[in-house]
């Protein structure tokens, strides 16, 4: 007797640039409510759908210029347990919960990797573009405070 | 024909027909009894990167049924209860998850975490709804079965009630435990809240006079609670036992004792057999009847935090120190979900039958 399959397939897993929650799964159509409110009635308002659409566009633009006036610049980030970066911010339009940034500086780092890294935005708690000496040498050890556990930079090759 | 084909509806998990599934080897039960090899392949979900401390599922809906599990990694995920398969993350928190819990339809969500927040979330679409601040670490959340309220309890020792209705309202407040509290749920159609703590006791609490009606005190710290209202039954362990109690009156029904310390256990919906696992890494089923050890199974690679069965009776889900949760099948060998028996050739059928009739030969002359 032959050695029956078991198990299909294997569980999918998540997806790691995505939080799920596909919204073309027939039960999100089915339940979740449309964040326009004019698409949401039944009679929807041709007019009232245009104004939303182009509240919309003109939100993206912003988002993306002000993206684009942040790009190459020295930023700042205070994360959380008192752990701060210091690097150069890059563009990278891919979802809020990641920043792209290069030439990072944590008080270990003696010399400044040149690979873009991937930042988190989970772990952040605000950043600055401003007060800080253009240099991409190691500041003094008084102005970096303690790196603890929860800073996480991944490496992600611009090949 | 007719006989060989009543032996095989009455078939269930004793004859594991297909032992086909690469996992642990036989267990001998003690006093002479013995059960054919028990094996089974999990489904095993992965993404979580740290420990999986907690899991619950939501009910049936038109959709099917869901599970959400609690990490350490702070990120919850909703998964499709039958497959594994993932459907989302939570995101938001900034701490280790302690609890997770689904509403029946499963479209809310709420966590308690370590960031000491409790949040609510849209279970379709993954949005956070609210973020509830406590004073410190909260562990457990349950809804009524309305939706309309969330009981929350951690460690700074009390009981909140959040109207969710009126999220910015303040809760009501229940007193009383002296150490941190670990897990809560309502009960008795919401008219009363059962808390287990570290102080050792157990407490019943009326929902409207919100006084303490009964308390339950133990040797050693309860490790999970669950409750059956189907039945009013309450579900405790602590060290290596499974206990039993009546939820209304808190008298205690029956005790099991398990080979290993045990962190969690859950009673099948049909009351038929229930499932524990713990520290040994193993998953164990018993005869909810008889309290016989039916079967075991080898499959995590740390300690067992939480094991649950699906609402409807077909699985059973398991959440372990190694950062995976695995789906076991109740029924070994049936096809479900993504377990397919697949027997080659037309002959089939026939061949089941004749394995099906030996077994249950070997099984009665024992």
């Amino acid at each position: 007797m032959a050695t029956p399959v078991p198990v299909l397939r294997l569980p999918k897993g998540p997806d790691p640039n995505s939080r799920g929650f596909d919204p073309n799964s027939p039960r999100f159509i089915a339940l979740c409510r449309t964040s326009i409110s004019s698409s949401a009635a039944s009679d929807t308002d041709s007019e009232q759908l245009q104004k939303e659409q182009h509240a919309r566009s003109v939100l993206r633009e912003g988002f993306l210029r002000c993206l684009l006036s942040m790009t190459n610049k020295k930023v700042q980030f205070q994360m959380y347990e008192n752990v701060k970066v210091e690097a150069t911010f890059g563009a990278s339009d891919i979802d809020v919960l990641n920043f792209q940034i290069t030439c990072v500086l944590l008080w270990f780092n003696a010399t400044p990797p040149t690979q873009p890294k991937q930042l988190k935005t989970l772990k952040l708690s605000h950043f600055t573009f401003s007060g800080f000496p253009p240099s991409c040498f190691p500041l003094h050890q008084n102005n970096i405070s303690t790196v603890g556990s929860e800073a996480e930079l991944i490496a992600y090759n611009f090949t | 024909q007719q006989q060989l084909t009543a032996i095989q509806r009455n078939i269930t998990y004793k004859a594991s027909l297909i032992s086909c599934f690469p996992s642990t080897p036989a267990n001998r039960l003690p006093a002479g009894r013995r059960t054919m090899a028990m094996r089974q392949t999990p489904l095993t979900c992965s993404g979580h990167t740290r420990p999986v401390v907690d899991l619950a599922f939501s009910g049936i809906t038109p959709y099917g049924y869901f599970l959400i599990s609690a990490c350490k990694d702070g990120k919850p995920m909703l998964r499709q209860g039958d497959t594994g398969d993932w459907i989302g993350t939570f995101l938001g928190h900034k701490g280790a998850v302690w609890g997770a819990t689904l509403n029946t339809d499963a479209t809310k969500a709420a966590t308690a975490a370590a960031d000491f927040t409790a949040k609510v979330w849209d279970a379709v679409s993954g949005d956070e709804v609210l973020s509830l601040a406590h004073k410190h670490i909260v562990k457990t959340v349950s809804f009524t079965q309305d939706s309309n309220c969330l009981l929350t309890g951690g460690n700074d020792k009390l009981l909140r009630i959040y109207d969710l209705s009126s999220p910015e309202a303040a809760p009501q407040e229940i007193s009383g435990h002296t150490s941190a509290i670990k897990k809560a749920l309502w009960c008795n159609n919401d008219q009363q809240i059962l808390s287990a703590a570290d102080d050792k006791t157990i407490r019943l609490w009326d929902r409207s006079s919100m006084q303490e009606v009964k308390t339950l005190t133990f040797d050693t710290s309860v490790s999970s609670m669950e409750y059956v209202a189907d039945g009013q039954i309450l579900v405790i362990t602590y060290g290596k036992t499974i206990a039993f109690y009546n939820a209304l009156s808190l008298e205690m029904i029956k005790t099991v004792e398990a080979p290993a310390p045990i962190n969690s256990a859950s009673l099948h919906p049909e009351k038929d057999f229930f499932v524990a696992g713990g520290d040994d890494f193993k998953l164990y089923k018993f005869d909810y009847s008889t309290k016989e050890e039916l079967e075991s199974y080898k499959g995590h690679f740390g300690p067992v935090h939480c094991v649950r069965f699906s609402p409807d009776g077909e699985l059973y889900a398991s959440g372990s120190e190694d950062g995976t949760l695995r789906l076991w099948q109740t029924a070994v060998g049936k096809t479900y979900g993504l377990w397919k028996c697949v027997l080659p050739g037309k002959s089939n059928s026939e061949l089941m039958t004749r394995v099906t009739v030996t077994l249950m030969t070997v099984m009665l002359n024992e």
